[in-house]
C-alpha cells in the first residue's frame, strides 16, 4: 500500500499568495501585531517589526552567479525569529500569552507577477503538560517522489506524518488561534497511566544516554 | 538657530504603525529621506498604512511649494496626509509657518523630506516645528551592515545543525545530493546560491 494519494493530496493545494515576498512579510507582521493587540501573542510591536524580515540573497560576488539569478528569478527568505535548531529558549522568538514560543523560515521565488512558495518551516513549542513538546510543519524542496514534501513532525524530529500544505498566513493563524486548549475544557485532560509510564521511562533512558535532559 | 539633531531612525513599518494609532487626532510628523529615498519612503508608508486599513482615507501629494499645499488643504481633507516636501526651500517653510492656521485639521500631516529640507524647516519655521514636537524620524538607509550580520548568525546556526560547511552544501546542491530540508533552501538564499535551487531536483 503506498501513501502516494494521500501524498498527492497533501501537496495538491492552490495557495494563494501575495505577489511579492515584501507583501507576505507584510501580511504575516500585521497578523501578528493583531494577535498581539488581542492578546493571543505577548510579543510586543516593535518586537515583531524586529524579528520579521525579508532576507534577500547577497550581492553576487562572480558574473556567473549573476548570470545564474538573472536565469533562475529572486529567490528570498520570509523569517520570523532567529534560527534556533537546537530550541532555546533565549534565541529570540514570537511568544504566545499561553507561553507557547515559535518562529518560521519561508523560503520563495519572486517571479515577474507572482510568488513560488518553494520550502518552510514553522516550529511552535509548547509549555510542560500541554501533550507534545513540539510540532513543526515543513514544506520541503522538491524531492525524490517517495518523500512527503508536506509534513508534520509532532513532537519528534525523526517521526514526521502527512500535513496538507498551507499558506503562510494559514500557519500563522493555526499558531496564534489554534493549537490550545479547547474552549470547552476547564484544564487540560489527565495523562492515563501510559503516558505518565511513558514520559517516566523515556527520561529514565535519556538519562543513561548522558543526555543534556538529564541535567535538566 | 535649531539643528535637527539626534533624529532616530524608525523603519516605515513601524513608522506607519505609529501614525496609524494616532488617526482621528491633530497630528503633524516629518520622516526624514535621502533625496533618492523619498518616493520609496513615500510608497512604503502608504502601502504599510493601506495594509493596517484598506479603507483609510489617505491622501498623497507632491505640491511644487507650500503655496499649492495651502490651498490644497483647503479644498478637502483626509484622515491621513502625506506630503512630498523634498523641494520646499527656507522660503516655503517660512511661508508654511506664517500660514500654519490653513493647514490645521483634524488627521495626520507627514511632511516627508531631505534631511537639508528638515533643517530649513528647524531654523525658519520654529511654530511649525514645535507641532511636530518628537515625531521626527529618519528612514533607515538601506545598506547591508545589518542585514549582512542577520544573514551570517543564521548561517552559523545552520553551520553548527549540520555539522557541513558552505562549501559541501553547495556542491551538494550542484550534484543534486542536497537533502530537501527546508532549512538547505534557506541555506542556498543566504549564500547567494538560490538559482541552485532549481537544480536539485533529480
Amino acid at each position: 500500500m503506498s501513501l502516494d494519494a494521500v501524498r498527492a493530496h497533501a501537496d495538491s493545494r492552490k495557495l494563494e499568495l501575495p505577489r511579492h515576498a515584501k507583501l507576505l512579510c507584510r501580511e504575516l507582521r500585521n497578523m501578528l501585531i493583531a494577535a498581539s493587540d488581542a492578546g493571543t501573542l505577548s510579543t510586543s510591536h516593535n518586537e515583531v517589526y524586529g524579528l520579521v524580515r525579508v532576507l534577500r540573497e547577497p550581492p553576487p560576488v562572480v558574473a556567473e552567479q549573476l548570470r545564474a539569478r538573472s536565469i533562475a528569478g529572486n529567490a528570498c527568505c520570509v523569517v520570523g525569529g532567529e534560527k534556533n535548531q537546537d530550541r532555546e529558549h533565549v534565541v529570540a522568538h514570537l511568544k504566545r500569552n499561553d507561553d507557547a514560543w515559535f518562529d518560521f523560515t519561508i523560503t520563495v521565488r519572486e517571479h515577474a507577477r507572482e510568488l513560488e512558495l518553494l520550502a518552510y518551516n514553522f516550529e511552535i513549542r509548547f509549555p510542560s503538560a500541554m501533550g507534545t513538546p513540539f510540532l513543526r510543519f515543513d514544506y520541503n524542496l522538491p524531492g525524490h517522489e517517495n518523500e512527503l514534501r508536506s509534513h508534520l513532525h509532532a513532537g519528534s524530529d525523526d517521526v514526521y506524518m502527512p500535513a496538507p500544505m498551507m499558506s503562510p498566513a494559514e500557519l500563522i493563524t493555526l499558531f496564534t488561534e489554534h493549537l490550545r486548549r479547547p474552549a470547552n475544557r476547564e484544564k487540560w485532560r489527565d495523562p492515563t497511566p501510559f503516558e505518565i509510564e511513558w514520559f517516566r521511562t523515556t527520561h529514565e533512558e535519556l538519562a543513561a544516554r548522558g543526555s543534556r535532559a538529564h541535567d535538566l | 538657530m535649531t539643528e535637527a539633531i539626534g533624529v532616530g531612525e524608525l523603519e516605515a513599518g513601524p513608522f506607519a504603525l505609529r501614525m496609524n494609532a494616532l488617526r482621528g487626532t491633530a497630528t503633524y510628523a516629518a520622516y526624514l529621506a535621502a533625496a533618492d529615498d523619498v518616493d520609496l519612503a513615500l510608497t512604503e508608508i502608504e502601502e504599510e498604512l493601506r495594509g493596517f486599513d484598506p479603507g483609510a482615507q489617505i491622501m498623497r501629494i507632491s505640491p511644487p511649494d507650500t503655496k499649492e499645499l495651502v490651498a490644497t488643504l483647503a479644498a478637502e481633507s483626509h484622515e491621513i496626509l502625506l506630503i512630498d516636501a523634498k523641494s520646499f526651500s527656507t522660503d516655503d517653510w517660512a511661508v508654511l509657518d506664517r500660514r500654519r492656521s490653513a493647514i490645521a485639521h483634524r488627521g495626520v500631516t507627514v511632511f516627508v523630506t531631505t534631511r537639508p529640507s528638515f533643517d530649513d524647516l528647524m531654523r525658519t519655521a520654529p511654530n511649525l516645528a514645535s507641532w511636530l514636537g518628537g515625531q521626527v524620524f529618519m528612514f533607515p538607509s538601506h545598506g547591508e551592515t545589518g542585514v549582512a550580520a542577520h544573514r551570517e548568525q543564521r548561517l552559523a546556526a545552520l553551520r553548527a545543525w549540520a555539522s557541513r560547511s558552505d562549501q559541501e552544501i553547495v556542491e551538494a546542491a550542484h550534484s543534486g545530493t542536497l537533502p530537501p530540508d527546508p532549512e538547505y533552501a534557506e541555506w542556498l538564499v543566504l549564500l547567494g546560491h538560490g538559482e541552485l535551487l532549481d537544480t536539485r531536483t533529480p
